[in-house]
C-alpha cells in the first residue's frame, strides 16, 4: 500500500472516529444512559448498577468501546473490497469517506447491535473471496451466519455476486438466484406490509427526519447520481443494481437490511464523487461549490444524527420512574409500547406484556396488535377486561408515546379514560413520565 | 463604460416608479395584512439581537419558527437607522422597484430592441398582481422577484459569456436565501431541461453544471430549514400547515378571470400566440426556458404548492415578456411591409393603448390599496393591550394574530404563521368555534382550553359568516375596550368550568 493510500484511509478513519466520539461526548453530557431502549434486553440493574445479565460486567465497555474498534476494521476492510472491485485507490478511499460519514456508520459503531460484528465477519469474508483466499473467505462467511442467522440472505448475495463474477460471467442465473432468494424470503416473511408511500419512505427511511437506521438525504442522492454515472458500466454491475432494489425490499420487512442496501448505495455513492472530482468541468467554480455543497450536506446530516440520537432515550427521568415503581413491589404487569418493555423490565424487573423479543419472535403479534387496540379505545369495559384478563397493574407512559408515537393529543383513546375513570389514578408524574395504576373494580367496590 | 440615454430614460422609469410606489405607500403608516408585522417583529429582533426570533414566547404553547432570514436582515438596516415605518417602506419599495431593471435587462438581452424593453419593463411594473403584494406589504416577494429576473437574465447570458458566473453563483445563494419559493425558478430550470430534449436542443455545459448547483443548494437550505418542521408536520409542511378548512380559500383554483385581471387581455392573448408560436413553429431557447418557468408555476399553482398570489406575479411577468417577444417580431415583420416608415407611429400607439388598458388600471391600483391599509382606530385597540398584565393570552382571530403580538405584545393563540403551529388545524376549528357559539358554556370551555384571559371581537368576524356573538353581553364577560374592536376579559373568578371527572 503505498504512501498516498495509507493517507487517504488514515484520514477517513479519524473522521470516523471523530463523529464517533463526537456522539459519545454528546451522550455522556446529555443523558449518559446507555443509548437505545432496545439494548435493555441484555441488562440488568444490579445495586443500582447496569450489569450484562450473561456477563456481570459493566456494558460500558462492550457497548461504547468494542464497536468503536469495529469500525477502525469496517472502514479498512471496505477499502480494501472496494479497491479489488474498482482497482481504483481514489474511489476506493472516497467510497469509505462516504461510509464514514454516514448515519449508517454512527448507528452501526456507537451502538451494540446485531449487526456490527456480523458486518465485520460479513466484510472479512468478502474481502477474502475478491483477494482469491476462497476457502478462509467461505469459512468467515459461514461464521457469520454462527453469529446472526438472520443474514443469510446476506450470505446468499454474496455468494451468488462472488459466482458471478469468477464462474457465470454474465450469465442470467445469478439474477434468477437473487430474485428467487428475495422471493423466497418475502413469501416466508408474511409479505410486505400495506401503506408504503412517499412520505413513509421520508420518516422511516430517510435518518435526517427522524429514523435511527436509514439513508442521509445527501447519501441518497450521492448514490443515485452514482447509479445514473456507471449505467455505462451497467453490464458489469447490473447485479449491485438488483441487490439494491432486492435488499430495499427486503427491508420493508426486515429495517436492518437497509444497512447492507445502504452500503451498496455508499459503493455508488463514492462512485459519484469519484466522477465528479475527475470530469472536466467547464466552470471550476461550480464544481468546487458542488463539491463543497455535498460535502457540507454529507457533515451537516451526520452531525444532527449525532444530536438527534444523543438526545434520544432512555432518559434519567424515565429511568427514576422506573427505579420508583421497582419500590412499589406489588404484583401485576405493566403495560407499555412494546419498544419499553426490555427497558421497563431491566430497571423494574416489573414483567411486561410485550417487548422487542416478542415483536421479533411472535408470527401473529396478537398482543402488540391488541395493545394497540387498547391504546386507541375509548370503551370502558373493553379496557377493564383487557387489564384483567392480562393481569395488568400498571400503565407507563413517556413523552414520545404522547407526542405521536401512540397517540396525536392528551384526549386520545385511553388517555381519556385514565384521566376520567375512577378505575385508573396517576401514581406517578414527573419529568414526562407518567405512570397509570389500575384498580380492580372488585376490590374497589 | 460610455453613458448612453437610454440609461438616463430608464433612470427616470426607475425614480419615477419607485418615487409613485412610494408615495402610495407612505399615505398610511401601517400596513395592508398582518403578516406583514410578522416581518416587522422578526426585523426588530434582528436589530436588537442580531438574530431572527427561533423560540416565540408570544404565542399561548411552544413554538419554534423555520424561516429563511435573508429578507428580514435585508430590511434591518432601516430600523437601525430610523424608528419611524416609512424607513422601512423606503427599504422595501425600493428593493421592489428593482422589477423595472429585473425586465428591461431580461427583455433588452433577448429582444435587443429597447424602445420594446421599455414597453416592457413598464408593463411589468404596473402589474395588479405585483402591486398588490409589495406596495405596503412587507414580504419577501420583494426581493424574490427582482432577484428572480436577475437570475434570469443571468441564465440566459450562461452560455455566451463564462463571466457571468461570477454573478450567478451569489445570485443564486441570496435568492435561495430569500424564499424557499425560489423552488418555481428550479423546477422551471428542470422544464427547460425537458423542453429542450424534446426539441432536441442541445445544452450548454454550463446550464447543466449550473442546474447541479442550484439543485443540491436548494436541497441543503431547505432540509436545515425545514427539517425541524417536518418531522413534525409531516407532509403538511409542503402547504405550510395550513389548517384543512383554509386550504380552499388560500389556495382558490386558477380561473381564466383572475388571470386576465392581473395580466391584461392584449398581454394574455398577444404572450400565448408567441407561447404557441415558439413551441410549434419558430425556435428560440431564451423563449423555451419562459415557457419551462411558466409550466413550472402552472403546476406549482396546481397542486398548491404555491400561493396563487405568487403564482400570478410570475405569470403576468412572463407574459410581458412573451408580449415583447411578439411586439418584436411584429415590429420586423412591419419592416418588410408599407408601413416600414410608420414603425414609430406604430409603438407610440401601442404604448398609448398598453398606457390605458395597463397602466392606469395599475394606478388604480396603487390607489386602492393605500385604502386597504389598517385604520388607526382599528390598531387603537390592539395598542390598548399593552395595558394588560403581561400574562395574558388573548383569543382573537388568525389574521389578528400578529397585530395582538407586534402592537399589544401579548400572547395569542392563533395567527397565520402556521407553519409553526402544531395543532394549527385544532386552534384555527376551535377560535372559528368559539365565535360561532351560541352559549357561553361551550365558549367558555375553549377559553380555558387555551387559558384565555381576553378575547377580541371585531368586524372582521363577518368574513366567517358571522354577524353576531351570541353569548355576549354576559356577566361572564367583561368589556374593557369598546372602539373599532371590542375587548372582553374573562371573569375566571365568577366563571369557572370545572372538568367533569
Amino acid at each position: 500500500m503505498k504512501n498516498k493510500e495509507l493517507n487517504g484511509i488514515l484520514i477517513v478513519i479519524i473522521i470516523s472516529s471523530i463523529m464517533i466520539i463526537g456522539f459519545h461526548a454528546l451522550r455522556f453530557s446529555n443523558l449518559n444512559t446507555i443509548h437505545d431502549y432496545e439494548q435493555y434486553e441484555d441488562i440488568n440493574l444490579s445495586e443500582n448498577k447496569f450489569i450484562l445479565s450473561n456477563s456481570q460486567t459493566n456494558p460500558d465497555l462492550i457497548y461504547r468501546l468494542v464497536p468503536f474498534l469495529l469500525s477502525f476494521i469496517n472502514i479498512f476492510l471496505i477499502y480494501l473490497a472496494t479497491k479489488k472491485i474498482t482497482k481504483n485507490s481514489l474511489h476506493s478511499t472516497l467510497t469509505t469517506l462516504v461510509f464514514s460519514l454516514s448515519p449508517i456508520n454512527l448507528f452501526l459503531h456507537t451502538t451494540y447491535n446485531q449487526i456490527t460484528f456480523p458486518l465485520t465477519l460479513l466484510l472479512i469474508g468478502i474481502t477474502l473471496l475478491l483477494y482469491n483466499k476462497h476457502f478462509f473467505g467461505f469459512i468467515f462467511l459461514l461464521t457469520t451466519l454462527f453469529v446472526n442467522p438472520n443474514l443469510i440472505i446476506i450470505v446468499i448475495f454474496c455468494l451468488i455476486l462472488f459466482f458471478d463474477r469468477s464462474i457465470t460471467k454474465n450469465s442470467i442465473t445469478p439474477f434468477i438466484g437473487m430474485i428467487l432468494s428475495t422471493y423466497i424470503y418475502v413469501i416466508f416473511n408474511n409479505s410486505i406490509k400495506p401503506g408504503f408511500s412517499f412520505y413513509i419512505f421520508l420518516t422511516d427511511y430517510v435518518a435526517d427526519f427522524s429514523t435511527s437506521i436509514g439513508f442521509s438525504i445527501f447519501g441518497l442522492i450521492l448514490g443515485i447520481l452514482g447509479i445514473i454515472f456507471s449505467w455505462s458500466k451497467k453490464k458489469d454491475i447490473y447485479l449491485f443494481y438488483v441487490s439494491i432494489i432486492s435488499l430495499f425490499i427486503i427491508s420493508l420487512i426486515d429495517k436492518r437490511y437497509l444497512i447492507f442496501c445502504e452500503l451498496l448505495l455508499i459503493y455508488f455513492g463514492g462512485f459519484a464523487l469519484f466522477s465528479i472530482l475527475k470530469t472536466k468541468w467547464k466552470s471550476d467554480e461550480l464544481k468546487h461549490y458542488v463539491l463543497t455543497i455535498i460535502l457540507c450536506g454529507l457533515i451537516f446530516s451526520s452531525g444532527s444524527y449525532i444530536k438527534r440520537m444523543s438526545e434520544i432515550g432512555p432518559t434519567k427521568p424515565e429511568i427514576d420512574s422506573l427505579l420508583w415503581l421497582k419500590s412499589q413491589n406489588l404484583p401485576g404487569i405493566v403495560l407499555s409500547g412494546f419498544e419499553y418493555g426490555d427497558f421497563i423490565h431491566s430497571i423494574s424487573g416489573y414483567e411486561v406484556l410485550t417487548n422487542n423479543k416478542y415483536h421479533r419472535t411472535s408470527k401473529d403479534q396478537i398482543k402488540i396488535y391488541e395493545t394497540n387496540l387498547i391504546f386507541q379505545s375509548r370503551t370502558l369495559s373493553k379496557i377493564v377486561t383487557f387489564f384483567e384478563k392480562e393481569k395488568i397493574s400498571y400503565v407507563w407512559i413517556n413523552k414520545k408515546m404522547k407526542n405521536g408515537q401512540i397517540w396525536g393529543n392528551s384526549e386520545q383513546g385511553i388517555l381519556l379514560v385514565l384521566r376520567t375513570s375512577k378505575y385508573f389514578s396517576k401514581v406517578y408524574d414527573h419529568g414526562n413520565v407518567q405512570i397509570w395504576a389500575y384498580k380492580n373494580p372488585n376490590i374497589y367496590e | 463604460m460610455k453613458f448612453k440615454p437610454r440609461y438616463l430614460i430608464l433612470f427616470v422609469l426607475f425614480v419615477l416608479y419607485f418615487g409613485f410606489r412610494l408615495y402610495f405607500s407612505s399615505q398610511t403608516p401601517y400596513f395592508n395584512d398582518d403578516k406583514s408585522y410578522f416581518s416587522l417583529r422578526q426585523i426588530e429582533n434582528i436589530a436588537e439581537t442580531g438574530k431572527p426570533i427561533s423560540n416565540d414566547n408570544l404565542f399561548q404553547s411552544d413554538r419554534e419558527f423555520a424561516i429563511l432570514p435573508l429578507y428580514y436582515y435585508i430590511m434591518t438596516p432601516a430600523v437601525l437607522f430610523s424608528n419611524e415605518i416609512i424607513a422601512i417602506k423606503i427599504i422595501n419599495n425600493f428593493l421592489a422597484s428593482l422589477l423595472i431593471l429585473g425586465v428591461y435587462l431580461i427583455t433588452s438581452q433577448i429582444l435587443k430592441n429597447r424602445k420594446i424593453s421599455l414597453i416592457c419593463s413598464v408593463l411589468a411594473a404596473f402589474s395588479p398582481a405585483y402591486i398588490n403584494q409589495t406596495l405596503n406589504r412587507l414580504n419577501e416577494f420583494s426581493i424574490l422577484i427582482p432577484a428572480c429576473l436577475f437570475l434570469f437574465y443571468f441564465y440566459l447570458r450562461l452560455e455566451n459569456n463564462p463571466k457571468t458566473i461570477n454573478y450567478i453563483i451569489p445570485l443564486t445563494v441570496f435568492l435561495l436565501l430569500s424564499s424557499a419559493a425560489s423552488i418555481i425558478v428550479i423546477l422551471g430550470i428542470v422544464f427547460y431541461f425537458i423542453l429542450n430534449y424534446i426539441e432536441d436542443k442541445k445544452l450548454s455545459r454550463y446550464e447543466i453544471e449550473y442546474s447541479y448547483f442550484i439543485i443540491l443548494f436548494y436541497l441543503w437550505i431547505i432540509l436545515i430549514i425545514y427539517k425541524t418542521s417536518f418531522q413534525e408536520f409531516g407532509h403538511n409542511v409542503i402547504f405550510s400547515n395550513i389548517p384543512t378548512n383554509l386550504i380552499p380559500y388560500l389556495y382558490p383554483p386558477l380561473n381564466f378571470f383572475n388571470i386576465l385581471t392581473n395580466i391584461g387581455l392584449l398581454p394574455l392573448i398577444l404572450g400565448f400566440v408567441t407561447m404557441f408560436s415558439y413551441l410549434f413553429i419558430q425556435k428560440s431557447k431564451a423563449i423555451l426556458f419562459f415557457i419551462g418557468q411558466l409550466t413550472s408555476v402552472f403546476l406549482l399553482l396546481l397542486f398548491k404548492l404555491i400561493r396563487i398570489e405568487l403564482g400570478l406575479i410570475f405569470i403576468s411577468l412572463i407574459f410581458v415578456i412573451l408580449f415583447g417577444k411578439f411586439l418584436q417580431d411584429s415590429l420586423v415583420y412591419t419592416k418588410k411591409t408599407k408601413f416600414e416608415k410608420h414603425i414609430n407611429l406604430y409603438l407610440i400607439i401601442i404604448s398609448i393603448i398598453l398606457c390605458l388598458i395597463q397602466v392606469v388600471p395599475g394606478y388604480f391600483v396603487m390607489r386602492n390599496n393605500t385604502n386597504e391599509g389598517f385604520s388607526s382606530e382599528y390598531i387603537k385597540g390592539f395598542m390598548f393591550l399593552n395595558n394588560l398584565s403581561s400574562d395574558s393570552i388573548i383569543l382573537g382571530l388568525p389574521k389578528e394574530g400578529h397585530l395582538i403580538t407586534y402592537f399589544g405584545h401579548k400572547k395569542n393563540i392563533i395567527d397565520t404563521h402556521y407553519i409553526s403551529i402544531k395543532d394549527s388545524d385544532q386552534r384555527y376549528t376551535d377560535v372559528i368555534q368559539f365565535y360561532s357559539e351560541n352559549f357561553k358554556i361551550p365558549a367558555l370551555r375553549i377559553l380555558e382550553k387555551y387559558n384565555a384571559s381576553h378575547f377580541i371581537v371585531s368586524k372582521s368576524i363577518s368574513e366567517y359568516n358571522i354577524s353576531k356573538i351570541s353569548f355576549i353581553p354576559d356577566e361572564c364577560f367583561k368589556l374593557i375596550f369598546n372602539e373599532s374592536i371590542q375587548i372582553y376579559e374573562i371573569r375566571k373568578d365568577i366563571c369557572k368550568i370545572q372538568n367533569e371527572k
